[in-house]
């Protein structure tokens, strides 16, 4: 690298020379694997020239616990536990999930009491993730505001799941063929209220950061996802959505009673990080919304299927 | 496209043949067949989001390992499962996928990873969940549930720099906590001696016989 001499008071000059000559070889950094930022603990290999990046291998088996291999090993309501651990963001989904599969498996059919419960926490937990989501993601391009907001909304997430399951984080809550337990009294009514005193907050989020000058100078055309791109390398969920491609579940193959809610699916345009934001954004009012229609319209009857106990036997096969 | 040209692809490409499936439609398809077959889902019937690529090993059959794949179409919503055999049992081969969705490219690596299964025609097909240079595939069902005892991925770097390498606190493998040390007490199923690795090795010895599981008391 060539270094010239320029007098230190010429800010003119170098800033020429910087632009032309100055041109280095590219710095590889390793982010992670413990690094404070990197909340799943991943290694990130990045190559930058400045502050772009312009290569990145992911190393990502530090948190591989072999789920599969765990699940092999025992009956399919012993796995329960370990779903909450697949994300702990919003575990209460991927118990429900797994259970759902295993339904499917048994040809088993869940009274609509039940569905309408698991539809509501489905939801909950989609409030939960982009809570989380938008708070750290607003925290990382400067707004700490932000995050102060949603996390204290996400701890009242936490106590209504605590009242519905018993614990705050590892919810167990579905069975195969039904749920743990039936909704204690008065918790539709604690719910209704929690998302009654979201939305003013949502609005106070998206006051704070979606017009800011600043955060839009750092997510308007930054990290664009095009949809070819995005179906290409098989991106699904609000990242798919923001890329412009209109795939969700929960209108194209309803499960659980979703083609009884009215609800709105928001698509982005150019696929950047702002698409990105804005879409979680308006994810979390159309929850809003399928929560007081689940509320509004919650069946009676059974929270399990009776059928269920016939059909879960002990696998006769181990390896 | 329509649900009908779904489940007609058999008729449509004959060297498929229909797959029992308790959701969507589900195909076999032979190994040498299977790129033109993924091309004409992808090129004809719409079939644009590569889900997953997964495999399943049909232990002591032969041909042992399928390699699944799940197709989504995002213009007409709908799911396919189509499903090769591998060529070969014990290193098993299948052709990659990566031409025709790049979202292959570690789906590929992860079922390489974990089943052994070398996909042809990958780009860069290294392991994508264990350390290079682990000697296991761990979803094989021959591999136990507490893992095997292997040496630290830092060989090299003791070598270099003297300096010693000690285990993490996890010990006794990626999976589960082995026989002995402080896991063993908080984890009693680390005691089960029925699925530990030293009894496996001798089963393994002898001619093969499932084993049997008591059945629970009604």
């Amino acid at each position: 690298m060539a270094i010239k001499e320029v007098s230190i008071g010429d800010i003119g000059t170098r800033a020429a020379f910087a632009d032309g000559e100055f041109k280095g070889e590219e710095l590889m950094i390793n982010m992670g694997p413990s690094h404070p930022a990197t909340h799943g603990v991943l290694r990130l290999k990045v190559e930058l020239d400045g502050e772009t990046v312009v290569k990145c291998d992911p190393v990502i088996g530090y948190l591989h616990r072999g789920d599969e291999k765990i699940a092999e090993n025992m009956t399919y309501n012993q796995f329960v536990p370990y779903t909450d651990r697949l994300d702990y963001i919003g575990p209460i989904h991927n118990n429900i999930t797994f259970a759902i599969a295993v339904e499917k498996l048994a040809k088993l059919e869940v009274p609509p009491r039940c569905q309408a419960i698991r539809v509501l926490c489905c939801e909950l937990a989609r409030l939960q993730s982009h809570l989380l989501g938008c708070g750290v993601y607003a925290m990382d391009t400067g707004a700490l505001t932000v995050f102060m907001y949603t996390f204290t909304e996400r701890e009242k997430l936490y106590t209504l799941m605590e009242q519905l399951t018993g614990a705050r984080f590892t919810t167990s809550y579905a069975r195969i063929g039904g749920l743990a337990r039936d909704i204690p009294d008065g918790w539709l009514g604690r719910v209704l209220k929690f998302v009654n005193e979201l939305e003013p907050v949502l609005d106070e989020v998206d006051k704070l950061v979606s017009r800011n000058r600043i955060f839009y100078d750092r997510t308007v055309g930054i990290g664009v996802v095009t949809a070819e791109d995005a179906l290409a390398y098989g991106l699904t969920g609000p990242n798919l959505r923001a890329a412009g491609v209109p795939v969700d579940l929960r209108k194209d193959h309803p499960y659980s009673g979703y083609e009884q809610y009215d609800f709105d699916v928001p698509i982005g345009r150019n696929g950047d990080s702002y698409d990105r934001w804005l879409v979680r954004l308006e994810e979390m009012y159309q929850t809003i919304r399928i929560i007081r229609q689940v509320i509004d319209k919650m069946p009676e009857g059974l929270w399990y299927a009776e059928e269920a106990k016939k059909i879960l036997r002990r696998a006769k096969t181990k390896f | 496209m329509t649900t009908e040209a779904i489940d007609n692809l058999s008729q449509k490409l004959e060297y498929l043949s229909n797959r029992p499936s308790l959701d969507y439609p589900a195909f076999n398809c032979p190994q040498d067949r299977i790129l033109d077959c993924l091309q004409y889902c992808k090129k004809e019937l719409g079939f644009d989001l590569l889900c997953d690529v997964t495999a399943i090993d049909h232990f002591e059959t032969s041909p042992r390992f399928e390699v699944v794949y799940h197709l989504y179409s995002t213009r007409n919503p709908a799911y396919v499962r189509i499903v090769t055999p591998c060529v070969g049992d014990e290193n098993p081969e299948a052709a990659s996928v990566t031409g025709i969705w790049a979202a292959a490219d570690w789906h590929e690596r992860e079922t390489y990873d974990m089943f052994g299964i070398q996909f042809t025609g990958h780009p860069d097909l290294r392991r994508i969940l264990m350390w290079d240079g682990y000697p296991y595939y761990p979803l094989r069902k021959e591999f136990p549930l507490a893992g095997h005892e292997v040496d630290l991925p830092a060989a090299d770097v003791v070598e270099r720099t003297g300096v010693k390498v000690l285990p993490a606190p996890m010990m006794g493998g990626p999976f589960h906590a082995g026989q002995t040390g402080p896991m063993s007490k908080r984890e009693p199923r680390a005691d089960d001696e029925s699925w530990t690795e030293t009894k496996l090795q001798k089963e393994l010895e002898k001619p093969h016989k499932p084993r049997e599981l008591s059945e629970p008391k009604e």
